[in-house]
């Protein structure tokens, strides 16, 4: 009931006549500006339209693929970039070395301490009593 | 992957995802697509402008809707460009009605606008002559003319855009459906109540 075909109705055919009739006599500034209109739509197609369908299509599949890469890259070179713990705790007992002889009484204190924790120098104290006796007086004196 | 089904109502984001790559060569695409836009252009134009009912804004929405097109389906098989350039149109048609209803709106409350919009310079070529046959015979059938683009910018959009979509550009009704969005029962519907209000307001100029 509701199915009426624009080829057959009468209606229809006029109704058609009329406005292609129309477009024929559009406006010369009309016409230009459709034209340019066109032709700026066209001009979009840009370099990565000219990368053609298939590459264009291929580089954008592999765009997630380089960004994961990328990120894992930059990881990489962060973490190589960042000190061992084994180097650090060495450059760390090197700057405490070098603060024990500058300060005569860290030295002493760490003579000390190396004492009380058994790493004693016995051949220190035998050229020591050593050196007493055959100067008959006392170390350092 | 159908194309319309995934089309929004407002022209707002018209790139649909994992668009199909042709394997022709982008010249080729090109030049289809410039010999597309050709045929169209006039008829979308004209279509626009007894939707607006304003020169301008008809060929904006006509740029507009070339524009995207060509950005987000160009590589789309080229039976399907005839429907998605009209559902486009419309779209755009209905952004461009939505954005003047807005500043008017805003005009309303500025004293100096309307006189400001009447000032504008006329463009000398807007004053070229029209190649029109000219003849007074056609005095009658201009008439008609408008009195049609009256009542087509009268009737609903739905029903314009079925009427104008079957009459003036041809597509048929699975066609159509795709470009309005709907199903074809929607467009002959929409097409039969176009064409009854049409003809019983336009009886007068087609007796």
């Amino acid at each position: 009931m509701t199915d009426i075909d624009p080829e057959k109705d009468e209606f229809a055919r006029r109704a058609r006549a009329l406005l292609e009739g129309s477009i024929e006599h559009l406006s010369a500034r009309t016409r230009s500006r459709l034209t340019r209109a066109r032709h700026a739509a066209l001009e979009q197609r840009g370099p990565l339209a000219r990368l053609g369908g298939a590459g264009y299509a291929a580089w954008r599949n592999w765009l997630p693929a380089g960004a994961v890469a990328g990120a894992l890259l930059a990881v990489l070179l962060l973490a190589g970039r960042m000190p061992a713990p084994e180097l650090q705790q060495s450059s760390v007992a090197g700057g405490e070395d070098l603060e024990l002889l500058a300060d005569r009484d860290a030295l002493a204190m760490a003579q000390d301490q190396a004492v009380q924790d058994g790493e004693v120098d016995y051949e220190f104290y035998d050229w020591a009593v050593n050196t007493e006796q055959d100067t008959g007086g006392g170390l350092g004196s | 992957m159908d194309a319309f089904a995934t089309l929004p109502a407002a022209t707002a984001g018209f790139l649909l995802p994992g668009a199909t790559a042709l394997p022709e060569s982008t010249s080729t695409d090109t030049r289809a697509l410039d010999q597309f836009l050709a045929s169209v252009e006039r008829k979308a134009f004209r279509i626009a402008q007894i939707a607006l009912r304003h020169e301008d804004d008809a060929l904006d929405a006509v740029q507009d809707a070339m524009l995207r097109l060509v950005r987000s389906y160009a590589r789309r098989p080229q039976e399907e460009w005839p429907p998605l350039f009209y559902r486009i149109l419309e779209n755009c048609i209905r952004d461009l009605q939505r954005r003047r209803a807005v500043r008017a709106r805003v005009m309303a409350w500025i004293p100096w606008s309307a006189q400001e919009e009447g000032a504008a310079a006329p463009d000398p070529l807007e004053q070229l002559p029209d190649p029109a046959p000219g003849p007074v015979a056609l005095v009658q059938t201009d008439e008609t003319l408008r009195a049609l683009e009256a009542q087509l910018a009268a009737l609903p959009a739905r029903q314009r855009q079925a009427f104008l979509l079957r009459i003036f550009e041809g597509l048929d009704v699975a066609a159509t459906a795709r470009a309005m969005g709907c199903s074809a029962g929607s467009v002959k519907t929409h097409y039969f109540r176009a064409v009854q209000t049409l003809r019983s307001a336009l009886g007068e100029f087609w007796s």
